[in-house]
């Protein structure tokens, strides 16, 4: 029974759309789909589910985006979601979409799926430069070889679109039937047919008897899974492997997968005429990424260079520093208010008025509900954005580009040497954006000791938040000095690189698989960035964000203004009576004896340590709500000594990021205990250090 | 022929080679294999470094680590011979 709701809306087809990676999925979608729903997760991960909903003649197909995979042996966590979801059943029609240009892979697996469902569709991608590259197609006999109908299609000039969709429906309307096909595999189809012989026909549902015999013979785990309750058989497979594997000395998985690709390649020579025309870019482009010397510095320079230019445009920073040190104080100050977030700021500053005078004579306590909690919580979300955006688009633009992973393969020695993949660029990267998104980035792992070393290092990365305390701190303690505060921000850039390194490597000696992971990634070839997929990545990056991190945050923040506005008393008007106070004061207590703290200020900078442990902005924010003071004047009210200043800004940079990424940290590791002792590792690092830095500094 | 076969790691940048076997475990071997580096396909070095080579299989670059490349034994076609 095919489940036809997706959220609020109802389809007359299900339609499950599979790819191998950079098959061009995300630009098809973009082209194909007038609608976008998020569904939940799929069961048992957090890996979102998308639907493209679109309405075709009388009918609204729905196309359920999955993973990429490269075959149905899938060998990471997001590929599992792919080949459950296939051997489910869930959906009408399967389309799978084969990239034109590299046919003798591509057409793999459209023949593997092709081997489960006669309900089928192939749609081949990238239709518009086959043709550029010297490739020539004959997609009617390749239709007639596969006995599957084939359509090529192009996302950039939009052909081939209507047909794939009157296809689709034809297909799921029996109006088209195809045969499944039927692979020579040679001395393992007399195995394949024993087995075969066995299975009943109430254990398979909808599964060809024989796919299931031949999966069976691959160790396919989930269809062992599917024949539990036929231990014979399970027996049997046993018995028929071994025993292969001593007539053959291989494996049938081995054999099936070299059988089909023998298919694809002779599939091919029947229907494919190339002429070799070569990419002068991409020749270059490897010539500079992927040298031993060049590749990692210009990697390096690129994504420095990529980064600079995101940050600018969101803060000014760090571009408005070189301006002050060069004299430009006015330029600098200019691009600071007309940055993203200045602009943000002084829309809610705004706001903030207008409604503090709209509703002047209304509830006092309900005024600074509004304004000091919710529309407060507000801003801090969306002061986010930007950069979360900018930081995504960025990403996708060197992803979609083939850059990406040219400069993954260039950095990967380097990674090596700290027991993670070149992969592990990416989590790093966006996590200077925010430390939310780095730590889902670990499912990109196809090693699992990998995927838990990401989870506990990228907390250590400076995301945007850390950066605005920073830059407060920073100018507070060291006024007029735009060097010593850009050389503090870059010494702390730096640790928090080191620290995501050792920490990576810490874990990966506690663990069990001491070798670092291994790297096999696919390099596309060279292009200029699609807008299109630009935009989608980074918009529904932004957007998991909103709905993930954004309510956490908006929660947390209306809770904090609950703890700063009442205290034993009820509600009060100067925090200093107010329960957050009574809480800051313990933790106060402790900063006295750690650093010397001045007692009468200790519990605001206590205080403010718990706030920071809710969302990292808010330690300046709750800082300039105690006093009354602005920013820079509210921190230097503390009276703290350079010092302590800068060993309690190292312990605000590297304790818990926020309590967004504790929640993520839990839902990517599933385990209580794990992010416990995520934690604890955090906070115990964060102080160490800055305990080192401060009596280093006292002696100095 | 015998000093024709390799390992894929040691073979330098523009040579041809065929793979002969994979010697890895079920799961990275499989992953290779869907890839498309299977047995007896002929596959292009086009870059061998320290760190990683990039193997052109089947008209795509894919990029392998060393300890990976290391693990597929190939033979030199004969024309390089």
């Amino acid at each position: 029974m095919v489940l036809r709701r997706f959220g609020e809306r109802t389809c007359d087809y299900v339609v499950a759309v599979v790819g191998q990676p950079s098959v061009g999925k995300s630009t098809f979608f973009a082209q194909v789909t007038g609608e976008l729903v998020r569904v939940a997760s799929w069961p048992g991960t957090t890996v979102e589910q998308k639907v493209g909903i679109v309405a075709f003649r009388d009918k609204v197909l729905c196309l359920v985006d999955l993973p990429g995979i490269y075959g149905l042996s899938p060998t990471s966590l997001e590929e599992k979601i792919t080949k459950n979801f296939l051997i489910s059943g869930d959906w009408d029609v399967i389309l799978v979409l084969a990239d034109s240009l590299i046919p003798e892979r591509s057409i793999y697996l459209p023949i593997q799926v092709s081997e489960m469902t006669d309900k089928l569709v192939v749609a081949l991608t990238k239709w518009d430069a086959t043709h550029k590259v010297g490739l020539h197609l004959d997609v009617k006999k390749l239709s007639s070889r596969l006995s599957f109908p084939v359509v090529p299609v192009s996302s950039i000039t939009g052909e081939g679109i209507r047909e794939i969709l009157s296809t689709l429906v034809d297909v799921a309307e029996g109006r088209i039937k195809s045969n499944p096909l039927k692979i020579d595999y040679g001395f393992l189809d007399s195995y394949i047919n024993e087995l075969t012989g066995l299975i009943g026909d109430s254990e398979v549902g909808k599964l060809p008897k024989r796919w299931v015999a031949l999966r069976l013979l691959e160790s396919d785990q989930d269809i062992v899974d599917l024949m539990r309750g036929r231990p014979d058989i399970i027996k049997k497979t046993e018995e028929l492997r071994e025993e292969f594997r001593k007539a053959t000395e291989r494996t049938p998985e081995e054999i099936a997968i070299l059988k089909r690709y023998e298919y694809a390649t002779q599939v091919v020579r029947e229907t494919v005429v190339r002429v070799r025309v070569r990419p002068h870019i991409t020749a270059l482009i490897d010539k500079i990424y992927l040298n031993t010397l060049t590749g990692p510095l210009a990697s390096v320079i690129t994504l420095f260079a990529v980064f600079a230019a995101a940050f600018t445009l969101n803060t000014g920073f760090p571009f408005t520093y070189i301006l002050r040190y060069l004299g430009f104080e006015a330029i600098a100050d200019a691009l600071e208010t007309h940055s993203l977030s200045g602009l943000l700021e002084s829309f809610f500053a705004f706001v903030g008025e207008v409604l503090r005078s709209g509703l002047a004579g209304l509830n006092e306590e309900l005024v600074s509900l509004v304004v000091d909690g919710i529309l407060g919580g507000l801003g801090t979300v969306l002061s986010f954005l930007p950069l979360i955006f900018l930081v995504s688009a960025s990403l996708s633009m060197l992803e979609d580009s083939g850059l990406g992973p040219r400069m993954v393969a260039s950095l990967h020695n380097f990674f090596k040497f700290f027991g993670l993949s070149g992969r592990a660029l990416y989590p790093l990267v966006i996590g200077f954006g925010c430390n939310v998104p780095a730590v889902y980035q670990s499912r990109i792992s196809i090693d699992e000791v990998e995927r838990r070393e990401i989870i506990v290092s990228a907390p250590f990365i400076i995301c945007q938040a850390r950066l605005i305390v920073l830059l407060y701190f920073t100018r507070s303690l060291f006024p007029g000095s735009t060097f010593i505060q850009a050389s503090v921000i870059t010494l702390l850039y730096i640790l928090s690189i080191i620290l995501y390194l050792l920490t990576a490597k810490l874990v990966r000696i506690l663990s069990s698989v001491r070798e670092s992971p291994e790297l096999i990634m696919e390099l596309p070839m060279i292009h200029r960035p699609s807008f299109k997929v630009v935009w989608w990545g980074s918009w529904s990056n932004t957007k998991h964000f909103l709905r993930k991190a954004g309510i956490i945050i908006l929660v947390l923040s209306v809770l904090s203004w609950v703890l700063l506005s009442y205290g034993p008393a009820g509600y009060v008007d100067s925090p200093e009576a107010s329960y957050g106070a009574i809480v800051g004061s313990y933790l106060g207590r402790i900063l006295e004896i750690l650093y010397d703290v001045g007692s009468e200020n200790s519990w605001m900078i206590g205080y403010a340590l718990i706030y920071g442990f809710i969302a990292k902005e808010g330690l300046i924010a709750s800082v300039s709500q105690i006093t009354g003071l602005a920013g820079e004047e509210a921190l230097r009210s503390l009276g703290l000594n350079i010092a302590q200043g800068v060993s309690l800004l190292i312990f605000m940079m590297f304790y818990v990021p926020c309590m967004a990424t504790v929640a993520t940290i839990y839902q990517e590791s599933k385990s209580l205990r794990f992010t416990l002792y995520v934690t604890t590792y955090l906070i115990l690092v964060a102080l160490t250090i800055s305990l080192a830095a401060y009596w280093i500094l006292l002696i100095a | 022929m015998t000093e024709s076969v390799s390992q894929l790691s040691g073979v330098p940048e523009g040579y041809r080679v065929r793979v002969r076997r994979v010697h890895a475990g079920t799961c990275l071997s499989v992953r290779l294999y869907q890839m498309g580096i299977v047995p007896g396909e002929e596959v292009l070095v086009k870059h061998n470094n320290r760190g990683f080579i990039i193997l052109e299989v089947k008209g795509v670059e894919i990029s392998l680590s060393k300890g990976v490349a290391s693990k597929i034994e190939v033979e030199y076609l004969s024309d390089y011979l």
